[in-house]
């Protein structure tokens, strides 16, 4: 699922991957799962139980170098519990519910996106910057929101970000695989 | 108060535009409408979805000469919901609730995506079998 406002962007990501892929254009994932960062990867059973929530977890090791997180350690825990049933040890992590900024900072980035794409831009511009105040360390608003604002998601924004986000503690919502 | 209806944006589980008659910071809107845009029947009951139904201890708070404020709709039903009159947009999200079930009571929420051809899917879908959902974005 990628939490996208822009479908065209998601199309070339998907391009050979053989399982559905959806586009949470309007932000459902973060406000009902308590996403915020990608990847986020959630453990669905076929009762629809969580059986492991929200972890961040890597389809590569791309970013290993940065993260310290290998995607095989991810790959052979989910080979066990589909084979075997055999659960991990941090799957009954509870992830903390949002908090009342958050949950509005959901509301104000969603009307900003629907402003946006009516032309108001003034309207826009307003309620992403109120969404960012309200979110400061929650990237599917502030990082989210930099395409959006032309902002570059790669740039000297995102690594600013990411230090305001590690200088808060890294408060990511889910489990965190210790650095190998 | 005879207001003019205005072209209005309601962001709930999908976007729509819908007639609103603004009075001050309050969207009034037709109670017929009220179903698709938050699921829930204004009844004489309550507000209600199939066999439920929330009691509405001030029904004075919601009812409105042009229709119901959709604000205090969304309060009733606990829902957090956000106006901006000036822009003629309400955003109204999932109630707290909805996300304990997910946390606390590990049931894996239902939504509506889309998918790459523009077609709108459903996450049970695909209950019924061990899957992951992978949250992943262009940013």
């Amino acid at each position: 699922m990628a939490i996208d406002e822009n479908v065209a962007a998601v199309a070339p990501l998907a391009e050979g991957i053989t399982y559905p892929v959806l586009v949470d254009t309007e932000h459902r994932l973060p406000e009902l799962y308590a996403v915020n960062n990608v990847p986020t990867v959630v453990w669905i059973d076929e009762d629809d139980r969580i059986v492991r929530p929200n972890a961040n977890e890597f389809g590569s090791d791309m970013f290993t170098e940065f993260t310290g997180i290998r995607c095989a350690d991810h790959m052979e825990q989910v080979r066990a519990w589909v084979r075997d049933g055999i659960v991990p040890d941090d799957a009954g992590y509870e992830v903390p519910d949002l908090d009342d900024d958050e949950i509005d900072a959901r509301l104000h980035f969603r009307l900003a996106v629907h402003a946006r794409r009516a032309g108001n831009d003034d309207v826009a511009e307003r309620h992403f910057d109120r969404a960012k105040a309200l979110a400061p360390h929650d990237f599917t608003i502030v990082r989210a929101a930099m395409p959006l604002t032309g902002v570059d998601p790669f740039g000297p924004a995102f690594f600013e970000l990411y230090g305001v986000f590690e200088a808060a503690g890294s408060p990511y919502r889910g489990i965190r695989r210790p650095r190998t | 108060m005879a207001g003019t209806a205005d072209t209005t944006t309601v962001i709930a589980e999908d976007a729509s535009s819908i007639d609103a008659t603004w009075d001050g910071e309050r969207p009034i809107v037709d109670p017929e409408l009220l179903a698709s845009i938050v699921g829930w029947e204004l009844k004489p009951e309550g507000l209600c979805r199939d066999d439920a139904c929330v009691p509405l201890p001030d029904r004075s708070a919601i009812e409105h000469p042009e229709g119901v404020d959709l604000a205090a709709v969304a309060d009733a039903l606990d829902r957090p919901v956000l106006v901006d009159a000036e822009a003629r947009m309400v955003a109204v999200g999932a109630p707290a609730a909805d996300r304990q079930r997910a946390l606390v009571g590990r049931q894996a929420p239902d939504a509506t995506l889309l998918d790459l051809e523009g077609t709108q899917r459903r996450l049970s879908e695909w209950s019924g079998t061990r899957r992951l959902l992978v949250a992943f974005s262009s940013w």
